[in-house]
């Protein structure tokens, strides 16, 4: 009893010292009521609430469906914490009652009420799922009885786990999704027994798929679950979101894990506490479940843009500037927001006038595992250094995507962006190397129409071959060829007259001479020397009309010459005259020289008698 | 003899300077004028198809009254080409092109449409003079052909005047020599004349006009299949049996395929 006095006097200072360091701080009061969220009708559960100050008058809301069994036990605990000469102190103070489910269904606790320093204050209010009892739970004892003699008969260690008491079952939540579209697969332990430890852990392989884990809590907690008529403790091992790459049916292998769990041996051992059971580790190695996923293809009439998203977006662009100078870069940030498969998204293509220098796009992801796909926003920064001024437009950008609630291709666009570029800073645009020169693009579409009037031809006419074509011919050939002729002929007739011009001129000779042939042909030289005089004295004095008295060896050359004869040929008479002269007086008799002054004599009154024709 | 060259001279000139009015029977009818108009204002409003069933209207009228025209058929192609129909296309280009070898944007818009064919073939190996040939060939149309030709002829008619009448030694020898040279050029375009109007008169081309056309190897449904066109294949038609075409094509290869399959170019 005097212990209890002087446990009561320290608490009493302590109570003091908190009086004194938390009169100036109005701590904030929490009043939470907490129960497990599953219950199993007909066992007893727990319901506390928690207050962190003194309190009386907890009113208790009206707990139909429940009974209470036992309540309400307070426990309160006190701290004190001194951090850096600071004190702070902590009070918590817990009821707990013990209910009892009646039926299965989900109820609701209302929320209880305290009165904290004459203010009330609420608690939240809970719902509490209640699960039927196990349907083997009645044959529990006999099953229990069963391994009792098992137990008997084998001995410990021989205890076993059955497959209806623990086992993983692997959760999809879609069997049928469409390429690219996510969907979560849920490893989940059910166990009616205690685990005591996790041994190696073989999860499968997801090929075909992109994997994305989901992050679960450290500590699993354990959840009541009915599976199968049966209440299972249940905990998520792994929860991964997987976006299929290719359409078909891809079979997702089973996983093994290797458990400990802590079984009943059948054996009963006395002790202090009484008649205990003896509990048996048992290792036993758990395989998932074989996963069919039938992935559909996506439809066909892929919009242009369509970007291999799947999932439901939104963009947005934003360029950093409207004006510029040339040669300092822009950045064109676009975001892509919403949820489905954003980390395979293709980034999507903006249409920067063609002279702007363009560098690798800088993508940021910025999004959350969640299990109905990424979440979050995608961000696309595109630089661009324009080169030259002017007036240019960004076009929207236009990004496609397949929507898999409505089954249908959708398209979203940024707005256009417009950009004025000034000239740049001299001197800050790049030396022109060939490195810089820009090659033409080949062209890459068909030309234009031909427009302009149209130039029809008559269907299988030729001009070729035709009588057309062989006139142009066969005409300037002919016209060829006539005149050639005409020419010819002409040339002939011409021919002609200097012939017949001669042959007169001949004729006169030999006509003058006719007799001189004659003496030559009967040889009688004397004769034929006087006869050649003769006629060339003749036809002076007939050519110069001067009487043959008149003409002398000593005036005709005088009066050939101012009839217009040349000294040759009038040498050429002369020296005829005086070859005749001398043969007259001096005979030779040679049948030759005759002849040869005959002929020269011939020609040269041919000669003659041409050139005054001439000169006519 | 002066007056005969001079004669000749005259009328040379008379005939030359009537030459387009001989040798083209060029017509542009105001009706089909505008109605060309109307289709190429569909075809920038960027109605193709429409654009195209207006150019087809003028091509079936104007062959009625048995005239073509390369232009014609050069923007019927580039609708069909638009409206993604590409054996349509080809055909009116390569119709085109047999009306005026020479075009290139025709060719250059040919080339570019076959390059959306499927069907890769490769070009057999042909000696390299029967290639120059067909290229010096193709420059120009048969009546282009034929006038250049006639040109020749008269330029050579002029070297032999020169040979025969001039007096100066070299005159006559330089005439001697470029009127052989004339000589050869009048046989080299008569030969490409005839060669383009044999082209023309014997339609031999072919398109392949449907999405895939099976090449048999003999005139009958159920005999061996050799190998299968894709559209806007061009084939030459060796020979015709029943509703068979007997086709060849550019690598060599020979089969029959169906009438149906293949439209003339």
């Amino acid at each position: 009893m005097k212990q209890y006095n002087n446990k009561i006097y320290i608490l009493f200072l302590l109570w003091v010292m908190l009086i004194v360091n938390t009169a100036s701080l109005p701590a904030q009061v929490t009043f939470k009521a907490s129960a497990p969220a599953t219950v199993v009708e007909g066992e007893q559960f727990r319901l506390s609430y928690h207050l962190n100050k003194e309190g009386r008058d907890l009113r208790l809301p009206d707990l139909s469906g429940f009974d209470l069994l036992f309540g309400p036990s307070t426990s309160t605990s006190y701290s004190q914490r001194i951090i850096n000469g600071k004190s702070s102190s902590e009070i918590s103070v817990t009821y707990t009652y013990i209910l009892m489910a009646k039926n299965t269904g989900t109820h609701t606790i209302p929320a209880a009420s305290i009165t904290v320093d004459g203010s009330n204050y609420r608690s939240n209010s809970l719902e509490i799922k209640v699960l039927p009892p196990d349907e083997s739970s009645a044959e529990a004892p006999a099953g229990e009885g069963k391994q009792q003699e098992r137990g008997a008969i084998q001995g410990a260690g021989t205890a076993t786990v059955s497959t209806n008491d623990a086992f993983i079952r692997a959760i999809v939540s879609k069997n049928t999704p469409y390429e690219q579209e996510g969907f979560t697969v849920t490893f989940r332990l059910y166990t009616t027994l205690n685990v005591v430890n996790f041994g190696k852990i073989q999860f499968p392989e997801f090929e075909g798929f992109m994997v994305e884990e989901i992050e679960l809590p450290a500590n699993k907690q354990l959840q009541l679950e009915r599976y199968n008529g049966r209440n299972y403790y249940t905990a998520d091992l792994r929860k991964t979101l997987l976006f299929p790459q290719r359409p078909g049916r891809i079979t997702i292998p089973s996983g093994t894990l290797e458990m400990v769990f802590s079984v009943p041996s059948g054996k009963k051992v006395s002790s202090f506490f009484g008649l205990q059971e003896v509990m048996v580790d048992v290792k036993k190695a758990l395989k998932t479940n074989l996963l069919d996923i039938d992935v559909k293809p996506l439809p066909s009439g892929k919009p242009v843009g369509y970007a291999n998203a799947v999932g439901a977006f939104g963009i947005n662009s934003i360029l950093n500037t409207s004006e510029i100078r040339a040669n300092e870069a822009i950045t064109l940030q676009l975001e892509i927001s919403g949820t489905g498969n954003l980390k395979l998204i293709r980034n999507p293509e903006v249409a920067f006038p063609d002279n702007f220098e363009l560098y690798d796009p800088t993508v940021e992801n910025l999004f959350n595992v969640t299990t109905n796909g990424l979440t979050g926003m995608r961000r696309i920064e595109y630089m661009a250094i324009p080169r030259y001024e002017g007036n240019y437009t960004i076009p929207p950008v236009e990004f496609s995507y397949f929507d898999p609630g409505s089954g249908s291709y959708k398209t979203v666009t940024t707005p256009e962006h417009h950009l004025v570029v000034e000239k740049g800073a001299a001197g800050s645009a790049p030396a022109p190397t060939y490195v810089n020169r820009q090659d033409v693009k080949v062209e890459q579409d068909i030309r234009f129409l031909k427009t302009g009037e149209l130039l029809f031809q008559s269907h299988h006419s030729f001009f070729i071959g035709s009588a057309g074509y062989w006139l142009w011919y066969l005409i300037p050939l002919l016209l060829l060829v006539a005149s050639y002729l005409i020419y010819r002929k002409q040339a002939r007739e011409n021919a002609n007259v200097a012939l017949m011009r001669n042959r007169k001129a001949n004729k006169i000779a030999i006509r003058r001479l006719k007799l001189a042939e004659r003496y030559l042909r009967e040889q009688q030289s004397e004769h034929f020397y006087e006869e050649v005089l003769r006629a060339l004295w003749g036809y002076f004095s007939d050519k110069l009309s001067i009487p043959l008295a008149r003409l002398s060896r000593d005036n005709v050359e005088a009066e050939l010459r101012g009839y217009g004869i040349d000294e040759e040929l009038t040498d050429r008479f002369l020296h005829i005259l005086d070859n005749c002269e001398f043969a007259r007086y001096a005979p030779t008799g040679a049948e030759t020289a005759m002849d040869r002054l005959y002929q020269d004599t011939l020609d040269a009154i041919g000669e003659m008698e041409n050139r005054l024709k001439k000169s006519k | 003899m002066r007056i005969g060259i001079f004669q000749l001279l005259a009328l040379s000139l008379f005939f030359i300077s009537s030459f387009p009015a001989a040798v083209m029977a060029q017509d542009s009818t105001g009706l089909t004028r505008s109605a060309a108009e109307v289709a190429a204002e569909s075809y920038r409003a960027g109605d193709f198809g429409k654009s195209a069933e207006q150019y087809e209207a003028i091509v079936s009228e104007a062959l009625a009254q048995g005239r073509e025209s390369a232009a014609l058929y050069y923007n019927l192609g580039n609708a069909y080409f638009r409206d993604n129909q590409l054996a349509k296309a080809i055909l009116n280009y390569e119709r085109a092109l047999l009306l005026d070898p020479g075009d290139g944007d025709i060719r250059h818009n040919l080339r570019f449409a076959q390059n959306r064919t499927e069907d890769r073939i490769e070009q057999a190996a042909t000696f390299f003079l029967q290639n120059w040939f067909k290229r010096l060939r193709d420059l120009n149309h048969a009546n282009r052909w034929a006038m250049i030709s006639i040109l020749f002829f008269l330029l050579f008619l002029a070297c032999v005047a020169l040979f025969l009448f001039a007096r100066m030694l070299w005159i006559r020898k330089s005439a001697f020599y470029s009127g052989l040279l004339l000589l050869f050029l009048v046989i080299a375009t008569n030969l490409f004349a005839f060669s383009q109007k044999r082209e023309r008169t014997y339609r031999d081309g072919g398109i392949v006009m449907v999405g895939a056309a099976e090449v048999k190897a003999s005139p009958d449904m159920n005999s061996n299949r050799l190998f299968e066109l894709h559209e806007g294949t061009r084939v030459r038609i060796r020979n015709s049996d029943g509703n068979w075409y007997e086709v060849e094509i550019a690598n060599g290869s020979v089969g029959w395929t169906e009438k149906k399959n293949v439209e003339i170019i």
